[in-house]
């Protein structure tokens, strides 16, 4: 397994290099990396496969990554990341950022740059870090908002970001705008499309466009304001032809066929207009954080005569808000609670939801959690989760062969050590 | 929010690499530098920072008293540029005696040290008047 080669390498890296902050390969370049072994529990509803039923092991992340400075305008930098989670993520390598940043402009009241390559997408507050251990409140970011279906499209994206920040006496702005393409793995897609995986076609690509704002100001110290607004799209490529599923349809009961749409799709295009409110307030030992999410979704479902095709557009809609306490420097505390909504005016999704996930379109929360620094660059993670609503459970080949409960909990402790 | 008075004794003082000559800084662009998001200095050298870790209580009251920014928060910055590749995190020196000596040593360089601390041979702004 790939991912465990990436384990192997980063714990012999830990060896080698021993308690420094980073692995230096000159003065222009270092090395830095994570790895993050958790233990997941979820007794009432398979998390990212059945085996976290019992008791799973089968999650871990890894990230080793490289930075070099050819000047101090101009920078390159590039992660590979492996993500096991059970069934839900294969732990494959992957590139998780590989980019150029060149920073134009560097005053003392603006800066203004450009990055170009594979640059992970500011939205709201933990996108960007949501693959980060060590940069997450808890074991996860909010399902609420950072939910799996849409990751691996806001992730990143493969093109062009511009940032800059703008200061003066009482006011700091800071903002990036991206464009690209980026792939995407297509079975969360296909779930959240059709609850199952489809006998043909699959969703490759998306483009993103999107642009990130935050302020602060200076009458009131720690607080940050920011909105988000992001446009993607995708669609289903390689799907049935019409003549191969019009020929399938004809065979079978018309009342069928609503039930067994995923068979004779020959085409979907799903457009989404994503808007992220975000406000953080850091006072003394306490962080507060309360973001909300709106997203507009237009999707398109082309079925072969005398099926209809169908336009649907839905709002989903998402908010959480956290408090954490840190009252030493090695530990802190968090609780969180959270709803989301794929329809808002349809929040139980009763008219769509399948008959084994009839919960699937809504979700209402709390996790509570800490993490202890118990060295510089060791920490343990736990944290619990107590849900209702199953929209945030991350999908897994086969989960349509298990009944979904509406109320759940699961349960996690970690360990993680970067440098 | 002038920063060039630090009225309380105690309170950490700026240093700087000797040839960067006078500088005035505010919150804003102390906090800017720190957070690695100002890469030059007027005069066109790159900012090299240095800090204590994160867990000495010079860094923390540095970060919390002049910089107006918690520790936590600072280290999420750093970790969030670090792996994200949007900026690198600065050096991290052991000792107060090491940071006088990188700061004098390496051109652009900027650090900090307690207020009661000597600052010989290098640029230091605010702690005791």
């Amino acid at each position: 397994m790939i991912s465990n080669r990436l384990s192997l390498a980063l714990l012999c890296l830990t060896a080698l290099k021993g308690p420094a902050l980073a692995i230096e390969l000159s003065d222009k370049s270092e090395l830095h990396g994570f790895i993050n072994q958790a233990f997941l529990y979820s007794p009432d509803n398979p998390y990212a496969g059945q085996d976290a039923n019992n008791g799973s092991f089968q999650f871990r992340e890894a990230g080793l990554n490289a930075f070099y400075e050819s000047s101090s305008e101009l920078r390159f930098a590039g992660q590979v990341l492996a993500r096991q989670r059970e069934n839900s993520d294969d732990g494959k390598l992957r590139v998780d950022f590989l980019l150029a940043d060149y920073q134009v402009v560097s005053q003392r009241d603006r800066t203004f740059g450009i990055r170009a390559g594979r640059v992970k997408n500011n939205i709201g507050l933990y996108n960007a870090t949501r693959d980060v251990p060590s940069a997450r409140p808890g074991y996860t970011v909010p399902e609420s908002i950072y939910f799996e279906t849409f990751r691996d499209t806001l992730l990143s994206s493969d093109g062009i970001n511009l940032y800059g920040s703008a200061t003066t006496s009482n006011h700091r702005w800071n903002w990036e705008i991206f464009a690209g393409r980026t792939d995407i793995v297509s079975s969360p897609v296909e779930y959240y499309v059709f609850d199952r995986r489809l006998p043909e076609g699959e969703y490759n690509a998306a483009q993103t466009y999107g642009v990130n704002l935050n302020y602060f100001p200076a009458s009131l110290p720690g607080l940050q304001l920011g909105v988000s607004v992001v446009d993607f799209n995708f669609k289903l490529e390689n799907a049935r032809s019409e003549s191969d599923a019009f020929a399938e349809l004809i065979t079978i009961p018309p009342s069928e066929a609503a039930a067994q749409r995923h068979r004779y799709v020959t085409g979907n295009e799903i457009d989404g207009l994503m808007r992220v409110l975000s406000a953080q307030f850091s006072m003394s030992d306490w962080i507060f954080s309360l973001e909300y999410l709106n997203l507009i979704g237009k999707t398109q479902l082309s079925f072969p005569a005398p099926a209809p095709s169908s336009t649907q557009k839905t709002t989903t809609e998402a908010v959480y808000g956290q408090a954490e306490w840190l009252p030493t420097a090695q530990l802190s505390l968090f609780a969180r609670y959270e709803e989301l909504y794929l329809d808002n005016k349809d929040r139980r999704l009763s008219s769509l939801a399948p008959a084994q996930n009839l919960y699937k379109g809504f979700g209402r929360g709390w996790t509570v959690g800490g993490k202890w620094n118990f060295r510089y660059d060791l920490s343990a993670t736990a944290q619990a989760s107590f849900n209702e609503g199953t929209v945030w459970l991350p999908s897994f080949d086969g989960m349509e062969n298990t009944r979904m409960k509406e109320y759940w909990n699961y349960y996690v402790v970690s360990l993680n050590y970067h440098f | 929010m002038a920063l060039m008075a630090f009225p309380v004794m105690a309170e950490p003082k700026i240093i700087l690499h000797p040839d960067l000559g006078e500088q005035t800084f505010d919150t804003f662009y102390l906090n800017q530098i720190f957070a690695m998001q100002v890469r030059k200095w007027p005069n066109g050298e790159s900012i090299q920072v240095f800090t204590l870790p994160s867990q000495s209580k010079l860094h923390r009251e540095f970060a919390i008293n002049t910089l107006r920014i918690q520790t936590h928060q600072l280290d999420r910055i750093w970790k969030r540029m670090l792996f994200t590749g949007t900026g690198k995190a600065p050096t991290v020196v052991s000792t107060e005696a090491e940071m006088l000596e990188v700061v004098r040593t390496t051109p652009g360089a900027i650090g900090y040290l307690g207020g009661e601390t000597s600052a010989d041979g290098v640029i230091s702004i605010g702690g005791p008047q």
